[in-house]
């Protein structure tokens, strides 16, 4: 692009684009100081971030970088790949991300945006990786090769980045032409030659070419999906990117990936690894340490004795409050009903308080930090993989792992997240199995804290058992009642890396903030509702209406019952003073594995009726009551 | 051969590509000729290959589409 033609005032637009996991996030923390999320597995940002490049008022255009999902190429062959190409298509400029480690598989894309025709400059990221494995790339030959500006960088050292921006800079104020738009070859001209007088630029008409038929359709052209011409201009590009990959690489020795990394892959070790994780992560770690140690330590040293005295104190000078009272305070006495209200035993200003941040904060903090730390050391794809082997058998595939792991944090987000699948019935399959049979974060602290009070291995591996029998059970029998293939499993699995430290602290951080600015308004409000329906002197009347269900069917304490109607109305409040009522070892089991089990929350069912259909999320909704109850009645009986 | 029988270790050369699968796989670097090193093969599940720093998974009814040879070492 010729800097001239900018005019003065326009907004230029970045984008930020390359395959999944060369550090294209980092980058743009690094421009435009807004964190977008990092993460050592493909697929991490489904949702564009953008901001202004940061410190340089002396510009006169304002420049807005976007940062894209990674993606292997500019097609539609999910929804990632149409959101970045979309951008792609837009943009006055592209920074391309590669990884010096998978430099052959890159290129391919950066080809395709050059044969697009877009002014980019190309950014080599992980070079030192590419160092350590005494991989040599001869800069100079790929520039002459290419025509673009090529830098290389390590995008977690700072000041390997600085010449991105200077460079970005440079160009803009027209002192550097850092590109030219490549003349088209001879081959791919003569392929679109017919399309091309019907488009408005190249760019469209070689992604008509190569198939995209949303292209066709926006352009109104009725172009037959040639998947022979697909085949004939990639297998072309990809002959031309491997020439130049031979001309630029020295090969002095490959040395072997990363002992660590590969046995993690080996199914017996890595099963073995696997369960282990889970085991520590979940029982000791969430359990143990979070639900045990540090929610003890919140509660009742912190908010039992100095919080909520304290808020007692300020509204019994205005405001009567009862305890242990069940009566309809709101008809007798309105100032006892008030102060009941706001501090009494569901108090909105006391128990409330004490829950969130005593209680779910620690844990979904807990949860986000153990995630984290998975993430970005690259265990998951490896999990991924072993996944596959069973999910395969359920109708799905070793990519469902990703959001089903997600709903340990939050079922809700976890349903968003099954944008990344790509048939229709793998993500139903796994939405379904995420609202039967996943608990969210808090849920799961308190469940796994629960357990470890009954003491023992044992009702952990019950509980455990009976959830991953659900889990079969109904994703074998969805996987033959539904139509359709579960999607090829296709993983890039990149190396193990030590975390970053700092990397995991923002992101915990970062989801946990999402995660209780939602859920905050959400449990005010039903807390709210429940002090209401104690002054009110109902509460009393639903738990005595629901008494034979939790005493005769699952042979439960009637107080449970509360925990229940929180549940519906957010998961994780059904660990709701589940704490405090004493119960059996064979009761408790029981409660922790119904409340797993039992109705996604009024989010989930929102969402889920977005991304599938009402039927679905009422089909969810009702198989999860009757799965909670005819298992928990068996569970009760056998214990 | 299928690629799903090659054992963890082996090198194999990739010889044949279904159509449908072949752009996915041209866009993650491997293309046929492509010689490859299996670094795992889970029973029943996906095959896990190595081609320079590169790891790929392919599930394994993607890997019973693709033929391929055994090359010595």
């Amino acid at each position: 692009m010729n800097s001239q033609a900018l005019e003065k005032s326009k907004i230029i637009k970045i984008a930020l684009v390359g395959n999944p996991n060369v550090g294209k996030s980092v980058i743009f923390h690094f421009l435009t100081g807004v964190y977008a999320e990092v993460s050592n597995y493909p697929g991490t940002t489904i949702d564009v971030a953008n901001a202004y490049l940061e410190n340089f008022a002396s510009l006169e255009n304002k420049i807005e970088i976007v940062d894209t999902p990674g993606v292997y190429g500019i097609a539609s062959f999910n929804d990632e790949e149409k959101v970045t190409r979309d951008f792609v298509l837009e943009a006055d400029f592209i920074i391309n991300v590669v990884s010096a480690t998978t430099l052959k598989r890159d290129l391919f894309l950066t080809k395709q945006l050059l044969d697009l025709g877009k002014p980019l400059i190309l950014i080599i990221n992980q070079f030192d990786e590419a160092k350590l494995n005494k991989v040599s790339i001869d800069i100079e030959a790929l520039q002459n090769s290419i025509g673009v500006k090529v830098l290389t960088t390590v995008a977690i050292q700072a000041q390997t980045l600085e010449p991105v921006k200077e460079l970005i800079v440079q160009h803009i104020n027209g002192r550097q032409t850092i590109f030219q738009v490549p003349l088209l070859s001879k081959d791919l001209e003569e392929d679109i030659k017919t399309i091309a007088p019907l488009v408005l630029s190249r760019a469209e008409a070689i992604l008509i070419a190569e198939g995209d038929e949303y292209i066709s359709k926006k352009n109104k052209i009725n172009f037959q999906v040639n998947q022979e011409l697909q085949e004939k201009i990639y297998t072309r590009r990809r002959q031309e990117v491997n020439q130049i990959y031979d001309k630029i690489i020295s090969k002095a020795s490959f040395s072997k990936r990363a002992f660590f990394g590969q046995a993690l892959l080996n199914p017996w070790f890595g099963s073995l690894v696997a369960v282990s994780i889970l085991y520590f992560f979940l029982y000791q770690f969430l359990g143990v340490f979070v639900a045990g140690t540090v929610v003890d330590f919140l509660e009742n040293n912190v908010f039992s004795q100095y919080y909520e005295p304290f808020v007692r104190k300020i509204i019994s000078m205005f405001l009567t409050i009862e305890h242990d009272s069940l009566a309809p305070l709101l008809f007798t006495d309105f100032k006892s009903a008030l102060g009941t209200f706001l501090a009494g035993d569901y108090g909105v200003l006391t128990l409330t308080v004490t829950y969130l941040y005593g209680l779910l904060a620690p844990l979904v903090f807990g949860f986000y930090f153990g995630l984290a730390i998975l993430e970005d050391s690259g265990y998951l794809p490896r999990l991924a993989v072993l996944a596959d082997t069973l999910l395969s058998r359920l109708g799905m595939n070793g990519r469902a792992i990703i959001p089903l792991i997600l709903g340990g944090g939050c079922v809700t987000m976890a349903v968003v997240t099954t944008k990344l699948l790509t048939s229709k019935k793998e993500k139903l399959i796994t939405i379904a199995l995420l609202g039967l049979s996943i608990p969210c974060s808090a849920q799961l602290g308190v469940i796994q804290g629960l357990l470890s009070n009954i003491g023992g291995v044992k009702p952990w591996l019950i509980w455990s058992g009976v959830l991953f029998l659900i889990f079969a059970l109904a994703g074998t029998v969805m996987n033959a009642l539904l139509k359709g293939s579960c999607g090829n499993f296709v993983s890039d699995i990149p190396p193990m890396r030590a975390p970053v430290f700092k990397n995991i602290i923002n992101k915990t951080f970062s989801r946990s903030k999402v995660f209780l600015d939602e859920a905050s308004f959400a449990f005010f409000m039903a807390a709210a509702v429940v002090a209401f329906l104690q002054v009110a002197g109902c509460l009393d009347n639903i738990i005595n209406f629901c008494e034979p269900l939790m005493s005769k069917v699952l042979l439960l304490p009637k107080e449970v019952t509360l925990s229940f109607i929180l549940g519906m109305i957010r998961r994780d409040f059904g660990a709701f003073g589940l704490l405090d009522i004493p119960m059996s070892a064979a009761q408790l089991i029981t409660a922790c594995v119904v409340l797993t089990l039992f109705v996604p929350c009024i989010a989930t069912v929102a969402v889920t009726i977005k991304e599938t259909s009402w039927k679905v999320a009422l089909a969810i909704w009702c198989s999860s009551w009757l799965m909670a109850f005819s298992i928990g009645a068996v569970l009760a009986r056998i214990l | 051969m299928n690629l799903k029988k090659a054992k963890s270790g082996q090198k194999v050369q990739i010889l044949s590509i279904p159509t449908d699968l072949v752009g996915e796989l041209l866009r993650l670097g491997v293309s046929t000729g492509d010689v490859l090193t299996c670094v795992s093969s889970i029973p029943g599940g996906p095959v896990v290959l190595q081609q320079e720093l590169q790891e790929l998974a392919l599930g394994q009814a993607f890997a019973k589409q693709i033929e391929c040879k055994l090359l010595d070492e």
